[in-house]
């Protein structure tokens, strides 16, 4: 049996515009710390041995404004790690980071990479990273702020101020270039590759359509079109960065050993005007090759004939919105069952039909378009985990329940001493109410008018009502009535839906319990709307994370989204252009082409190492930790017997190591937040927003680089 | 000409200006001051001294001439001049600014010793590029361009691609790029080598006219006889070191001999005998009389020249040095 539609299991959440001031604060810090260690380096170079050289590298008029920056900047670290040593004990957020506690693993969260916070106005408890809140005792005041982040608001000073320090030569000398010699430069790089027959190479990339995708790897007929998207995009993203590594790390280098540089840099050109034009030049080059790719890849696709349960899964374009994971019960420390599997972040709820236990998903906000969606319905889409506590059934699922509540319509959990897990209604009158509209308008159907079990006594006629409400569908004539009182009331429920282990299902929802949410004056925490799951199956459990259950706004075309989403290919073209361009103005063709594919190919494991770095400190030594024992002839699973000493190792490892790994590893680009193939294979949309915050952050990645490319190219000795 | 210029204008050397436009006042357009460059590899050891502690100074209006052998350091002075190296120590001055100064570009033309020039362009393209390259707008480099074609007589390829372009093609289409501009201080590296006589005759013509319209130029050669023909003053180096500088004239001169050039006469014993008395009545001494036989680049260019004006004819030699 298949399923219509696939699910997406994301490992992070792509960054949204709302992520921007604290992506910024983290950028202050992190970058402003890569350039500080450059602006150090740099003055100690110059101190020891100054040379014209380094006075054209910079430009001499602003050598104070640099040195009282780089001294702004050694102040602000300094009463850095001053605070650190003073505040030892007290926790400190600073982008995402936190430090003096050790943060386990976020075992709700299906984000792994977490978004950096903004915390430079100070902030609440309950803005803290979910996997700390629990660390950290709540100031007094509920609501109140927590004491003021002195820590990162003089790590982000000392970054400004280097960046500031470094960037004002750059800044100084914007000034004098200009476009056309740029442009003329640009043209000179597309027309090398047009007239030396270069491009010929690109034709490779074309190689793969020649043969049909199913020639290739064995489907399943519902896998087609996914493997072939996937397929597509490998290939094409392969060939389109080999041939953009190549063009681009080669480009000054042979320029500089032809000596063709000597005719352009006696000419009245910025030096940096070269690096800008051969940039642009290639981007330009290839920006049209995404998009071309990208026209004939789904021509291909098309023209490959995909099975029709393919096209269903994956040939479509829906916006999805995602809510927050929480687990509740009538225990107020419940926060879901960890059933001891390995790599698996899911939490688990008990199945009973008299289980309090629920998975709530809050959603902060709903788009105000899903009030009028077609068909007066909005589904929600869901995969599960299930974990059999005794033998099930062969073949069959475990049943969920599924109530989706307004915030106009607050539910409460049972009492400890409660006999039913049943949740009811914060306030017992509307639910009393409801129940007795549930009924009215049920007999205006003609169906229950002369149905003798809608007469009689009024409670059970009610719960009789309420259940049949329960398992209606879009088709049936209830679904207006479901409509209704969901306006009314901002209330609805599904009982009874049998999911199977890891399988995609959708529950549908009556629109209009998003027009209850979107009315009315919500007050400002309360989610807009909430999705309790309840798991009624006896001995199973049912496991979910924060990405696994979803609403679908609305769905767009398949074409679109494709298209779209070679965007993230053009940025990862950019993105290797970009450094190519700026470390060969320097490094020879050969080792900056090494260096890029480095960087590029390292970067593709950074969350595997990002990973290894949270374990130190959890059974798992530090290097500091490790030096120190090796230091002491200590086999590492000696007790550590709390020495000074190792104390110090430890919160070395801990503050130091983990933390500043963390930062080290922005080197590496973040090529992961730049790749939405998964999103299309499983038919998602990617959204502009999302778009738009890949441009925001290829130019933050790559200012640091063309700084670097700068200066280096300023300082150089060409004919040397 | 140029000289005289330039002689006007002395008077105002306090006032300089540090800018980047005109310090016309300059009496010196080029100024090196015990300029030395040491050769370094990538660990900071030193491979060779290409040149020590030069002191040059180029007037307004000269042509000036680096002479030496191979490797003696010319071109790595020309390079030091133009920002391409950076000094080891002492200053190179152009235009009274440091050598690295980007604006000095604006009034530099730099023939590079071989011409570095992109082979995928043509020779339009090529102008037109580096047209753009000082930021002139287009109707600026069109006509520049075609000014210069016709100057270097690339007219009829001004359409192919230098990859196509003979040595002597490329020299030209070289030169032409570093006059794009209308310099005030051209840079000449070899500027003879790779041309046919008839080239190096109209390369140094060309030289000689730039100097008339008052421009300043620095060649450097190891063609002896092109520097004696166009270089008011030379500098000699070797290995690194400034040997002799001064005015071609003076360097070449020589005081105690005298030449005599007579026309109309044949040579024979008496006329020897009567000239030998002569000249040790005055107490000299006789070295040498007879028919001089012409240099061959005279020869050389007669032909040519011949050649042109009666096509399909052979050369026949009118007698002798008449
Ligand atoms: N990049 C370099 N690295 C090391 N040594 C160099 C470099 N360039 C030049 N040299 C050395 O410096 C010396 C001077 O070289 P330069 O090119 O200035 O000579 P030149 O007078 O122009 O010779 P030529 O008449 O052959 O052109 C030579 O010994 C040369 O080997
Ligand atoms: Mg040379």
């Amino acid at each position: 049996m298949t399923t219509p539609f696939a699910a997406l299991i994301l490992e992070r959440d792509p960054y949204v515009l709302a992520d921007l001031p604290g992506l910024f604060q983290a950028y202050l810090q992190d970058a402003g710390g890569f350039l500080f260690s450059g602006l150090l380096a740099f003055f100690l170079i110059v101190l020891v041995k100054p040379t014209q050289q380094q006075q054209t590298a910079v430009g001499k008029s602003l050598s104070l404004f640099m040195l009282v920056c780089v001294a702004v900047a050694m102040l602000a670290y300094a009463g850095y790690g001053a605070l650190v040593i003073a505040e030892k004990t007290r926790p400190q957020l600073f982008g995402a980071d936190l430090l003096n506690v050790k943060p386990p693993q976020d075992p709700t969260g299906y984000v792994k990479t977490v978004t950096p916070r903004f915390s430079l106005l100070g902030y609440t408890h309950e803005e803290l990273p979910p996997y700390v809140r629990p660390f950290i005792p709540p100031p007094d005041k509920a609501g109140a702020k927590m004491p003021y982040p002195w820590q990162a608001l003089l790590l982000s000073l000392g970054g400004l101020a280097s960046l500031l320090g470094a960037a004002a030569p750059f800044a100084a000398g914007v000034g004098k270039l200009r476009w056309r010699r740029i442009w003329a430069i640009a043209v000179l790089s597309m027309k090398e590759v047009y007239r030396n027959r270069v491009f010929l190479a690109f034709l490779i990339v074309l190689v793969p359509f020649l043969f049909p995708i199913t020639m290739f790897l064995p489907f399943k007929a519902e896998d087609e079109l996914r493997m072939g998207v996937k397929w597509v995009s490998v290939i094409t993203s392969v060939l389109l960065l080999l041939a953009g590594v190549l063009l681009a790390a080669f480009a000054l280098p042979n320029d500089v050993k032809s000596q063709n540089i000597y005719t352009i840099v006696t000419k009245p050109v910025e030096r940096f005007e070269i690096v800008l034009g051969r940039f642009l030049g290639y981007v330009a080059l290839f920006s049209l090759a995404p998009l071309l790719v990208g026209v004939l890849s789904l021509l291909f696709l098309s023209a490959s004939k995909p099975s029709e349960a393919s096209r269903q899964q994956t040939e479509t374009a829906r916006v999805a919105v995602r809510g927050k994971l929480l687990f509740l019960s009538r225990k107020a420390d419940f926060d879901g069952t960890d059933v001891g599997r390995e790599f698996n972040y899911r939490r688990y709820i008990g199945g009973d039909p008299n289980s309090s236990q629920r998975a709530v998903y809050q959603f902060a906000s709903v788009p105000s378009g899903m009030a009028s969606a077609p068909g007066q319905q909005v589904p929600v889409e869901f995969t599960f985990d299930i974990y059999r506590l005794t033998k099930g059934e062969e073949g069959k699922g475990v049943d969920v329940n599924m109530r989706i509540t307004s915030w106009q319509c607050q539910q409460r959990p049972p009492g400890l001493r409660e006999g039913t897990g049943e949740w009811e209604w914060s306030d017992p009158a509307a639910q009393a109410n409801y129940k007795a509209e549930a009924v009215a308008e049920l007999l205006k159907l003609p169906r229950y008018a002369n149905d003798p079990s809608y007469q009689g006594e009024p409670t059970a006629v009610a719960n009789r009502a309420v259940n049949r409400l329960r398992n209606v569908t879009p088709k049936d004539p209830e679904w207006a009535v479901v409509n209704t009182l969901a306006r009314k009331y901002g209330f609805y429920e599904f009982a009874g839906k049998e999911v199977f282990d890891y399988r995609p299902e959708r529950v549908v929802v009556p629109a209009a319990l998003f027009e209850n949410a979107t009315a009315g004056k919500k007050p400002a925490n309360a989610p807009a709307v909430q999705v309790f799951v309840h798991c009624t199956t006896t001995s199973q459990m049912l496991g979910m994370a924060e990405g696994d259950l979803y609403l679908i706004e609305k769905e767009q075309s398949f074409a679109q989204n494709y298209l779209k989403a070679t965007f993230g290919l053009w940025c990862w073209l950019v993105l290797v252009i970009g450094l190519c361009v700026t470390l060969s103005t320097y490094l020879d063709a050969v080792v900056t082409l090494l260096c890029v594919v480095f960087l590029f190919g390292c970067a593709f494991f950074t969350g595997y190492i990002q990973e290894q770095a949270q374990n130190i400190g959890q059974g798992q030594a530090g290097p500091f930790a490790a030096l120190n024992q090796l230091l002491q002839a200590k086999s590492p699973t000696a007790q550590a017997d709390n020495t000074a000493v190792e104390k110090a190792a430890d919160t070395i490892d801990l503050v130091g190591a983990k933390w500043g790994f963390r930062r080290l590893l922005n080197v590496f680009p973040d090529v992961e937040a730049f790749y939405w193939t998964h999103y299309v294979s499983e038919g998602f949309n990617v959204s502009f927003e999302h778009l738009a915050m890949n441009f925001v952050m290829l130019v933050a990645y790559l200012f640091p680089w063309f700084l670097l490319g700068y200066y280096l190219i300023r300082g150089r000795e060409v004919a040397a | 000409m140029g000289q005289n210029v330039v002689e006007a204008h002395t008077g105002g050397k306090g006032d300089r200006h540090t800018g980047s436009s005109l310090p016309h006042v300059a009496q010196n357009v080029v100024e090196t001051r015990s300029l030395t460059k040491v050769y370094r590899d990538f660990w900071g050891r030193k491979k060779k001294t290409a040149l020590n502690a030069l002191d040059l100074t180029i007037h307004k209006g000269e042509i000036f001439g680096l002479l030496g052998p191979n490797g003696s350091g010319k071109t790595t002075t020309i390079k030091l001049l133009l920002g391409l190296l950076f000094p080891s120590s002492g200053d190179a001055l152009v235009f009274d600014q440091p050598a690295a100064k980007v604006e000095k570009n604006e009034r530099i033309g730099y023939l590079p010793e071989e011409s570095y020039l992109y082979r995928f362009l043509n020779a339009e393209e090529t102008l037109d590029f580096y047209g753009r390259l000082f930021n002139m707008p287009a109707d600026v480099r069109r006509k520049r361009a075609d000014e210069l074609i016709e100057v270097v007589g690339l007219k009829n390829d001004k359409k192919r691609i230098l990859r196509e372009y003979s040595k002597g093609m490329r020299q030209r289409i070289g030169l032409a790029q570093a006059l794009i501009n209308d310099p005030d201080l051209v840079i000449l590296d070899e500027p003879t080598s790779g041309l046919d006589p008839l080239g190096t005759r109209w390369m140094k013509d060309l030289i000689l006219d730039l100097k008339k319209k008052g421009k300043t130029i620095l060649m450097c050669s190891h063609r002896l006889d092109d520097v004696q023909d166009v270089c008011d003053r030379i500098a000699i180096l070797y290995n690194g070191d400034l040997q002799e500088q001064g005015t071609v004239s003076r360097l070449v001169e020589d005081q105690k001999r005298v030449n005599v050039k007579a026309s109309g006469l044949q040579m024979t014993d008496a006329l020897e005998r009567e000239l030998t008395a002569v000249i040790e009545k005055h107490g000299g001494k006789l070295e040498s009389v007879g028919h001089p036989t012409t240099t061959l680049e005279d020869l050389f260019l007669r032909i040519i020249e011949e050649s042109k004006a009666r096509p399909g004819r052979r050369y026949l030699p009118t007698g002798n040095g008449n």
